[in-house]
């Protein structure tokens, strides 16, 4: 096992505005922003590590770097003790190893497919060398995993519940064998009740696969529940990390506890 | 390049003004100033929407019940499907094409508004009932400024010339905490942020001095740090007017914060309402337990959640009996059968067997 699944080590993005032939022309100075700026984070192998902050404060742009569908500016991240920014090309293995479950399970499961299509997809793709008799098994296997029916192979994503959907996006990325999952919001489309459902559907996999996430949410008790580690990120830089328990009970930055007196609780002591 | 200024979303703290006092006079609502007056705002009497027609027919709102009094905020809880929007929607007259209110009553301040036309509707939308919606982007016309856009509500809600409206306007941009009104009217909506265009939403919804506030997910578009402001805004500028405020939310948590008293609805029925505290540490219905129970807590980290199996029932598959049967920890088998009736406890009630004297003859067999 290595040492970490990911480390970041001073990564920074720069996002540029398209330059018009006029800006140019004019010689207006480049304009960008910088969504994240010189982050150092480590995540060890089996845990969950949770970014925390606003939108805009450069969470999804961390996770597309990890996922590579991004490429940085500087710094250097390791997947797996290798570095990934040496130019080497992103290739199957790396698909193999780290997987994405997105925010919205309405846009990214394609609707025309049967539910079984889009969990085998990654066998074949990936090419993991499994049988078409194998492969079917394997969804069968996977839709009771994740607490549906084997027969809901045969039925279309459009037919499914938020709930539903998310539970075959979590099958799909066990498919694919995943060892590192990244996780961008993956609750907030979804109600409470089905929240809970789906965070301890992800808590049992991640101990019977002994799987990596990167968890990415705005909301704190979510990341409460789910992280080992924590992350609090605001306008690109990461203002606070440590273990979830520590930022929690004792929160150092005070953005951190800005973001921990905004979470409307439902106890009472909390009715003003 | 107009800078967007987020530093008051912060530094602002409700201020409280009187109402203009050239305006005509409201019919005040106040001789009830409790929370349970004699005579309710807002009275929804046994409210059933159904969509399409004889035997397809399906029942989207089931016997709703509701009062909202005088400058009380009843927030409205319950996921997807539950219903909630549609109660919204039933309320300002609203319904898709499809729909249409089978039975009940809606009265507003003893006038009976189910029954109006469009024309009349319309009258009283914006002008005796304010909406708050969801996304401020789209709630705004892009190509007015916020000033246009809120003189423009004014002028045709309350019959102000435009030099009143305009007076007004900057003391309506004041009151929802924008600095520097006579330059910041002259704004287009995607020169503020989200949360500076929510409280322009709330402004405009406020123009008319509507008696009733309709507020559907007012912050779920928003950052977490911005809820607790715009929620504590409209909460705050409808208790000064005396505004009774239906506050539609899927968080619990906001509920709990903001309410006097909660409705939970499940499936198209209101399956729980009581004064928020009670309902938050005490909930009767297993459903509001439920809900409560799966928010993850912020204090500690357990190994699991509570969770409710299963799903929102479809319209067309509502389950007999208590529509929350198959996915309810305590149901026995007259659950099945029996659709629970409300069952009073003092101030709460509840649709649940478990409050029933008699659970046979509770609410018929359905």
């Amino acid at each position: 096992m290595t040492a970490t699944a990911i480390s970041l080590r001073g990564v920074s993005k720069t996002f540029y505005k398209r330059r018009s032939l006029v800006d140019v022309v004019r010689r207006t100075p480049v304009s960008g922003v910088t969504a994240v700026n010189g982050v150092s984070f480590d995540v060890k192998p089996g845990k969950t590590f949770a970014l925390v902050g606003e939108s805009g404060s450069g969470k999804s742009t961390i996770a597309q770097l990890v996922v590579g569908l991004q490429q940085a500016d500087a710094g250097d991240l390791l997947i797996k003790d290798q570095s990934m920014l040496s130019g080497r090309t992103v290739g199957l293995d790396m698909a193999r190893t780290i997987q994405m479950v997105f925010q919205d399970p309405y846009t990214s499961l394609n609707p025309r497919w049967q539910v079984g299509a889009v969990i085998s997809e990654p066998c074949r793709a990936l090419r993991l060398g499994l049988s078409e008799p194998e492969i079917r098994d394997r969804v069968a296997d996977l839709l009771t995993k994740v607490g549906l029916h084997p027969s809901d192979a045969g039925r279309s994503a459009h037919e499914l519940s938020g709930g539903q959907r998310q539970r075959i996006a979590i099958a799909r990325m066990l498919a694919a064998q995943a060892e590192i999952v990244v996780c961008d919001e993956p609750t907030s489309a979804l109600d409470v009740s089905v929240q809970a459902q789906i965070l301890n559907l992800m808590r049992d996999l991640q101990d019977e696969f002994g799987l990596t996430y990167l968890f990415i949410s705005h909301n704190m008790s979510v990341v409460r529940f789910m992280a080992d580690d924590v992350g609090v990120m605001k306008q690109g830089r990461l203002v606070e990390q440590g273990p979830a328990e520590q930022v929690f009970s004792a929160p150092a930055d005070p953005y951190t506890r800005a973001l921990l007196a905004a979470v409307p609780r439902p106890e009472p002591e909390a009715v003003h | 390049m107009t800078v967007v200024l987020d530093s008051h979303e912060t530094l602002y703290e409700p201020r409280r003004k009187p109402v203009v006092p050239d305006m005509p006079p409201k019919m005040a609502p106040d001789t009830n100033q409790g929370t349970h007056p004699l005579e309710p705002l807002l009275k929804v009497e046994d409210l059933t929407v159904t969509f399409g027609r004889g035997e397809t027919a399906l029942t989207a709102l089931n016997g709703i019940d509701l009062q909202v009094a005088p400058g009380e905020l009843l927030g409205v809880v319950g996921e997807s499907g539950a219903g909630k929007s549609l109660l919204s929607a039933a309320l300002m007259g609203l319904l898709p094409r499809e729909g249409r209110i089978a039975s009940g009553k809606v009265t507003l301040a003893g006038d009976r508004i189910d029954t109006l036309g469009d024309a009349e509707m319309q009258k009283i939308r914006g002008r005796r009932i304010g909406m708050i919606f969801q996304d401020p982007m789209t709630s705004l016309n892009p190509l007015l400024t916020i000033g246009d856009q809120i003189t423009e509500t004014l002028v045709s809600t309350l019959n102000l010339t435009s030099s009143q409206a305009r007076k007004r306007m900057l003391e309506l941009l004041d009151e929802i905490g924008i600095t520097e009104p006579q330059i910041r009217e002259k704004s287009y909506p995607h020169e503020f942020s989200g949360g500076m265009r929510q409280r322009v939403v709330i402004a405009l919804a406020l123009a008319g001095e509507p008696e009733l506030v309709l507020a559907d997910e007012p912050t779920t578009a928003l950052d977490v740090s911005l809820q607790k402001q715009i929620i504590g805004l409209i909460a705050n500028l409808c208790k000064t007017r005396s505004a009774g405020v239906i506050l539609i939310t899927h968080d619990m948590g906001v509920v709990a914060q903001n309410a006097d008293r909660v409705a939970v609805m499940y499936a198209g029925r209101v399956v729980e309402v009581g004064p928020t505290a009670q309902l938050m540490t005490n909930p009767m219905h297993p459903y509001t337990r439920g809900l409560i129970q799966s928010i993850p807590p912020l204090d500690y980290r357990p190994n699991r959640l509570t969770q409710i199996p299963g799903a929102m029932p479809r319209l067309r598959h509502i389950p007999s009996g208590c529509a929350f049967h198959p996915r309810c920890p305590q149901a026995v088998d007259a659950c099945r059968q029996v659709t629970p009736a409300m069952e009073r406890r003092g101030d709460r009630q509840a649709r649940c067997l478990l409050y029933a004297d008699d659970p046979i003859k509770a609410g018929g067999v359905a």
